[in-house]
């Protein structure tokens, strides 16, 4: 997704004041956006699950600790990366704080590369998969446009079969198949065959199953 | 293999409520039991005695009974002779010799005739009259039932004797009858025709008759016994509280010591995480061309305030923990009890690490100003070190000796083990909070145990043997 509109943000999520100071001025000497808060329900309130960005998160809090803002975050299916940041991890924390979604364990005090690397490597996974959700997502609804007859033309087309072969075993005559070929290109919108079976040889897989 | 004696155990305990109705109730009960059984046994030998005092009276009467038949059929056969002074002599003589026969009567004699019935003896006052009605003479005696039996030969048991026939009774001695305790009976016939009296006698034991002195001794042997058990009971209840104590006492110290760890790694960790933050995002401020100074001076200040806030953490921990001092828990301890008792509690180690031990204690016993909780601990911790130095070496190499030394202003106790000894490297830093050899100490057993002294008064040192081994040396003040 290149050149995205919109800059991934950062939640920083801490109850001392000190730490979000500091980390929101050491993530913007690279550039990076931060969003700090200090009340869980706060940041619950003013998250937005639509926009890029990641979330960093201390799990030991006043009020409704880590855990549970991990556990509410995966209630909101949350996809953004959770990065915990903790002043005694054990290892029984960092097995729980897995369990509930996080992406990455980090322990205070963290390193400036550790965190910053940590934080860039997740933003591009995490980014690499929504375009690629946003993609998937565009296919599916194309792919729903398509009626009965030309799913079961573009199944065959998946399947490697000439236009002669299409219209034998459906019994229809090669002109007709022509027809149906035309409109599942203009429908997927879709010019080579090569992007045809990229873009839709798994969507026709799981219809069948 | 000398051994080291069992700790003496000073645990003071009061009994509770319920553990005194619990004796007191097993004491009554066995006190009882034991009452009743030797009660019956005493009453027992009573009532036998008595029925062969009855019977022994049974016997006289009846003896005595035959007795008079005899007379009479002698009187009668003697009479045949026609003596018709009724042969006085013979009478003078029986009532001479025998006292209970108090009359004798011939036919022949111008006497009334007292009224006989041959079938039913009359019992007069004490008194009856036998008759044999020998043809020509008639002869007849009278009897006094009341001595009847001299008094010599009596049971000498105040028993109740009395005579009865149809016609009436004679109480030949009286017993003493009361309304409780219990009363023996015995009823026999005389075994004579002529005179069928019923014997009966009865006995009556009291309150008084029953073995008391048994009873008491039995109550006391009882007490004494359930008093050694309950304080038997006791103590070991006591020792394996002690001992539960203790090994809670050392889970606590983990605890609070974990507890206090975590709460410092995130009280430290807040400010650290800060000052790295900013130094590290001055750093990169700086390098970028024109360097952000004023962004740069901001975060340099903040790292100077998050530096002194961890300092304060500090601080406020070492405030909050407090120097373990002394003063006012200090008193005068037996060091040979001490040695003893954290032996004692190491025994199980000591034996299933096969080491021999080897205590050499001083008499009188060494006595120091200490106090024995922190003695224990260290004594304890020096102890659990020296087992942990043999474990390094084979199993017949183990040798622990320990000796309690009384000097001048000071009593010492050294351990020393035949373990591997201490690094030359390490000796210096012994005593150093963190400082430790092996892989998963924490190296604050030593620096505790030498803080612990040292608030005592007293000091710790450690040196290598000859060939091979490590002593510590716990020097402690002697009292006054």
């Amino acid at each position: 997704m290149n050149g995205h509109p919109i800059l991934p943000v950062i939640y920083l999520l801490d109850d001392d004041a000190a730490v979000r100071q500091s980390l929101a001025l050491l993530l913007s000497t690279v550039g990076m956006s931060v969003k700090a808060y200090a009340e869980p329900d706060v940041f619950l309130r003013e998250f937005e699950p639509g926009l890029p960005g990641a979330i960093l998160l201390d799990v030991r809090m006043p009020g409704i600790g880590g855990m549970t803002v991990l556990d509410r975050l995966a209630a909101m299916r949350v996809t953004q990366p959770i990065i915990v940041l903790t002043g005694h991890g054990t290892i029984d924390l960092c097995r729980r704080a897995f369990k509930a979604g996080a992406a990455e364990f980090l322990e205070k005090p963290v390193d400036d590369e550790l965190l910053i690397d940590t934080l860039q490597e997740c933003l591009k996974t995490y980014l690499l998969q929504s375009s690629r959700m946003v993609a998937e997502r565009q296919a599916r609804e194309r792919f729903e446009r398509l009626s009965a007859r030309e799913r079961e033309v573009l199944d065959m087309i998946i399947a490697g079969l000439t236009n002669r072969e299409i219209a034998r075993a459906l019994d229809l005559s090669p002109r007709t198949v022509e027809f149906h070929r035309a409109r599942v290109a203009e429908k997927l919108e879709t010019g080579t065959l090569a992007e045809l079976i990229r873009h839709y040889a798994p969507l026709v897989e799981s219809a069948h199953i | 293999m000398p051994r080291s004696t069992g700790a003496a155990n000073n645990t003071v305990r009061i009994m509770g409520k319920h553990e005194v109705f619990f004796w007191t109730a097993v004491w009554l009960a066995l006190g009882a039991i034991g009452a009743t059984w030797l009660s019956r046994a005493e009453l027992n030998a009573l009532q036998q005695k008595f029925e062969a005092d009855s019977r022994i009276v049974h016997r006289l009467l009846t003896q005595r009974t035959v007795q008079h038949d005899t007379i009479l059929a002698t009187l009668a056969a003697s009479a045949t002779g026609g003596d018709a002074r009724c042969a006085e002599n013979a009478r003078q003589q029986i009532m001479r010799t025998f006292p209970h026969i108090i009359a004798v009567l011939c036919d022949g004699m111008k006497q009334a005739w007292p009224p006989i019935s041959r079938s039913a003896v009359a019992l007069d006052q004490g008194r009856y009259w036998l008759a044999l009605d020998g043809g020509e003479n008639r002869w007849a005696l009278q009897v006094d039932i009341l001595k009847m039996i001299p008094h010599s030969e009596w049971p000498s048991a105040p028993i109740h004797v009395e005579l009865r026939n149809g016609h009436g009774h004679v109480v030949l001695q009286k017993g003493m009858t009361s309304a409780d305790g219990w009363e023996f009976q015995f009823s026999k016939k005389l075994s004579s025709d002529s005179q069928p009296f019923t014997l009966t006698t009865r006995q009556h034991a009291g309150w008084s008759d029953l073995p008391w002195a048994s009873i008491a001794a039995w109550l006391l042997a009882v007490a004494a016994a359930l008093g050694a058990v309950a304080a038997w009971r006791l103590q070991s209840i006591g020792r394996r509280r002690a001992e539960h104590l203790l090994r809670l006492r050392k889970v606590e110290r983990l605890n609070t010591l974990g507890e206090l760890a975590a709460g410092m790694a995130h009280e430290l960790n807040q400010p650290l995480t800060a000052i790295l933050a900013n130094s590290q995002a001055a750093n990169r401020l700086l390098k970028v061309e024109p360097p952000d100074l004023d962004k740069t001076r901001d975060a340099i200040a903040q790292t100077v305030v998050q530096a002194k806030r961890a300092a304060q953490v500090i601080t406020r921990l070492r405030d909050a923990i407090g120097q373990p001092g002394t003063a006012g828990r200090t008193r005068d301890v037996s060091l040979n009890e001490a040695v003893n008792n954290a032996l004692h509690l190491l025994a199980p180690e000591i034996r299933s690490r096969q080491v021999a031990l080897t205590l050499e204690g001083c008499s009188p016993a060494a006595m120091v100003n200490a106090d024995p909780v922190e003695l224990d601990q260290i004594l304890h911790n020096l102890l659990w070190n020296a087992l942990q130095a043999l474990e390094q070496v084979g199993s017949c190499e183990r040798r622990l000796q320990i000796r309690i030394e009384s000097q001048a202003q000071h009593a010492c106790v050294r351990i020393a083990d035949s373990g591997p000894g201490i690094p030359p490297a390490a000796l210096s830093h012994l005593f150093e909070p963190f400082f430790t050899t092996r892989k998963n100490g924490l190296g604050l057993g030593l620096s505790l145990c030498e803080t612990l002294a040292g608030g005592m008064g007293g000091t710790i040192s450690a040196a290598n043997r000859a060939p091979r081994g490590a002593e510590f040396l716990l020097s402690l003040p002697q009292p006054g």
